[in-house]
């Protein structure tokens, strides 16, 4: 698998954001998309490891993997029925279920990310609609709940207290400098290349690669 | 940021395949990713590295070790300076295989002190390429998962800093040029 793939040229480059996320703002950082045979063939467990890989690397909050995460639950379920019908020896069910610890490490992993970055960016979830379309109905329900207890929080220690015009807490100045947290999407990210290529756009621009 | 830790790219190498000779009869394993088996010996398997080392703990297979963890071919590359044969995630795997069967891998001590030494090279090409790195890209040829992940923090700031600095200069130009 690597040996045709650094036959070319095999780069790892930094880049900005901008001209590789695109719109939707994903697989930026495949470093495990080494399979060159297309990806058809990849199984749920491949996929939801890379999307566990570039949510891990990515500033922003990405899209829910909501039917790659049902058909890995219902793999789950599935797969401990089986164990139990089998009745199998001790060892081979050891294996087995090691196989759904790690599976489950994944998914439970994942789900902690997304809310580490629900609780950074709770505010901007809330007032921007096209970042709320990224949650689950579940993620969604969390974050308002969140943003609620950190709201009464300030209120009651400290905004309650300043007069009526200090106390928004998502207010833009003439600037653009807003007080809500949000992304860093010009942040710098690292990917890999697949192919040899020379030229690629940046934002407006083409850059040439010197190597 | 997130981070990757240590643990979990040795997590994610223990996805990879290789090869184990079974020392016991195994049924196949209908794995939820992939079925396994089933094992019969003398004949090879291929199965992820999780899977060997379960079942090289309990002494029912033999790792089979890699093309390239050799100590023919690794000190090939040493004196070649080419590391094109190394697999991605090369330090994760030949730690987790080292760890589990030594006495599988013929010279395992030679082979450590070996891959120690390309990962020691490799760092230090890489600090000499240091000074490439402009606002747009930084160009790095076959980098291991372990190797960026521990550059990443360092690149990724500098990085940062160098785009916020080009971002400011390019401001105070256009703001120049605004007030002719």
């Amino acid at each position: 698998m690597f040996g045709e793939e650094l036959e070319n040229t095999h780069l790892s480059s930094i880049c900005n954001t901008a001209d590789v996320d695109g719109s939707n703002g994903f697989n930026t950082q495949d470093f495990l998309n080494d399979d060159s045979e297309g990806a058809s063939e990849q199984s749920d467990i491949d996929l939801f490891t890379k999307a566990w890989i570039n949510e891990k690397n990515s500033p922003e909050i990405l899209n829910f993997k909501k039917e790659l995460l049902e058909s890995l639950s219902l793999k789950l379920t599935t797969q401990k029925h089986f164990i139990e019908e089998e009745n199998l020896e001790i060892f081979l069910s050891s294996i087995y279920l090691q196989e759904i610890e790690r599976l489950k490490f994944l998914i439970r992993s994942y789900l902690k990310m997304r809310l580490e970055k629900i609780e950074k960016f709770s505010l901007d979830f809330l007032v921007n609609q096209e970042n709320r379309l990224k949650l689950s109905s579940k993620e969604l329900s969390y974050c308002e709940k969140y943003q609620r207890l950190k709201q009464e929080y300030f209120n009651k220690t400290c905004l309650e207290k300043l007069p009526e015009m200090l106390r928004s807490i998502e207010e833009k100045n003439e600037m653009g400098l807003s007080m809500i947290v949000e992304p860093d999407l010009n942040d710098s990210v690292l990917f890999k290349v697949d192919k040899s290529i020379e030229i690629y756009r940046l934002e407006d621009r083409l850059v040439t690669i010197k190597s | 940021m997130n981070y990757v830790k240590e643990e979990e790219l040795a997590f994610l190498a223990e996805n990879e395949l290789i090869i184990v000779a079974p020392t016991v009869k195994l049924p196949i394993l209908y794995l939820m990713g992939n079925n396994y088996g089933p094992f019969q010996p003398p004949l090879k398997e291929k199965v992820p590295i999780w899977l060997a080392i379960l079942l090289r703990n309990r002494n029912k297979c033999r790792i089979v070790p890699p093309e390239w963890m050799k100590v023919e071919k690794l000190s090939d590359m040493l004196t070649k300076k080419n590391f094109k044969s190394l697999p991605f995630q090369y330090l994760e795997i030949s730690h987790l295989l080292l760890g589990c069967a030594t006495a599988d891998i013929p010279n395992s001590n030679t082979i450590l002190t070996l891959i120690r030494e390309i990962y020691e090279i490799r760092k230090a090409t890489f600090r000499a390429k240091i000074k490439d790195l402009n606002s747009d890209h930084m160009l790095i040829e076959d980098l291991g998962m372990m190797e960026i992940n521990e550059f990443r923090p360092f690149v990724t700031t500098s990085f940062n800093h160098i785009r916020k600095l080009n971002d400011s200069y390019k401001k105070k130009d256009d703001d120049s040029d605004s007030e002719f």
